[in-house]
């Protein structure tokens, strides 16, 4: 068996293994890390991290109707401003 | 269907055919004109997701689209466009497993900066981003991405109107998901 077709078999064999479809030469998906417990600290850094999301973008835009849409639009998700324009 | 073909939506070959525009607006941009995305719970080790918007939900980013003025202008053909930005993801960093809301749109990456050992599932399927070409899928289908390169990838990702009959009729938000959103 040469070198390609033995790489090959390999690929098909990893690839009945797992049911990924993928190219050749691609890698699965790497493994997660173990899960952690959920932190008060965790949940505030999430919090602040949006904060800071919205405010970072926010000082980028420049009519406050246009601040208040991004935010609402945020709140609510996107298919419903670009419905109101 | 998770991954579509992107020759079927018109302006595909029109953002392919700018792409080196893009990303030289792109290498332009300082680390601080990024803001890190906010969902970290997203990544597995919380942290390496930045973006940069355009337009958000609809908004646009004013300032950005100035530092982009071509990306901004391109992005604004695209029929139906909702949200378009960069999204670079740093070294090591894995966007674990997980679904869109329903809510209309497909999602497109056209690939600007795309190291080795990069790649995207969306359900079974894993595809690796290329310079100047756009994957399209559905973003309701599980997905996850990870670069496992020491350089950041960095796509230009766009959500759009799904054109009618492209998406199933679960993944439409109907009247009653857009009120219930509407009261949340």
């Amino acid at each position: 068996m040469s070198e390609i077709e033995r790489a090959e078999s390999f690929s098909s064999l990893e690839a009945a293994d797992t049911g990924w479809v993928k190219e050749p030469g691609v890698e699965d998906p790497p493994l997660r890390s173990p899960a952690s417990k959920q932190t008060l600290t965790g949940e505030i850094q999430q919090g602040w991290g949006y904060v800071l999301f919205v405010w970072n973008l926010s000082k980028r835009i420049r009519s406050w109707r246009n601040r208040a849409r991004f935010v609402v639009g945020l709140i609510l998700w996107k298919p419903i401003l670009p419905d109101d324009q | 269907m998770v991954y579509y073909d992107s020759q079927q939506f018109e302006f595909v070959s029109k953002l392919e055919a700018n792409w080196q525009v893009m990303r030289q607006e792109l290498s332009q941009l300082q680390k601080q004109d990024f803001v890190a995305y906010p969902e970290r719970y997203l990544l597995d080790k919380h942290t390496g997701w930045d973006v940069f918007g355009l337009y958000f939900v609809g908004v646009k980013i004013d300032i950005n689209c100035d530092l982009c003025p071509e990306t901004a202008r391109w992005v604004k053909t695209v029929p139906g466009m909702v949200t378009a930005g960069f999204s670079s993801l740093a070294p090591g960093a894995h966007i674990v497993p997980h679904s869109g809301r329903p809510s209309g749109v497909l999602r497109c990456h056209m690939g600007l900066v795309v190291p080795e050992r990069c790649a995207l599932r969306v359900g079974k399927e894993i595809k690796t981003w290329k310079e100047g070409k756009c994957l399209v899928f559905d973003d309701t289908s599980e997905h996850e991405a990870w670069n496992l390169s020491d350089r950041p990838r960095t796509v230009l990702l766009l959500d759009f109107r799904a054109p009618k009959g492209f998406l199933p009729d679960h993944t439409q938000p109907n009247h009653a998901q857009k009120a219930s959103l509407l009261k949340q």
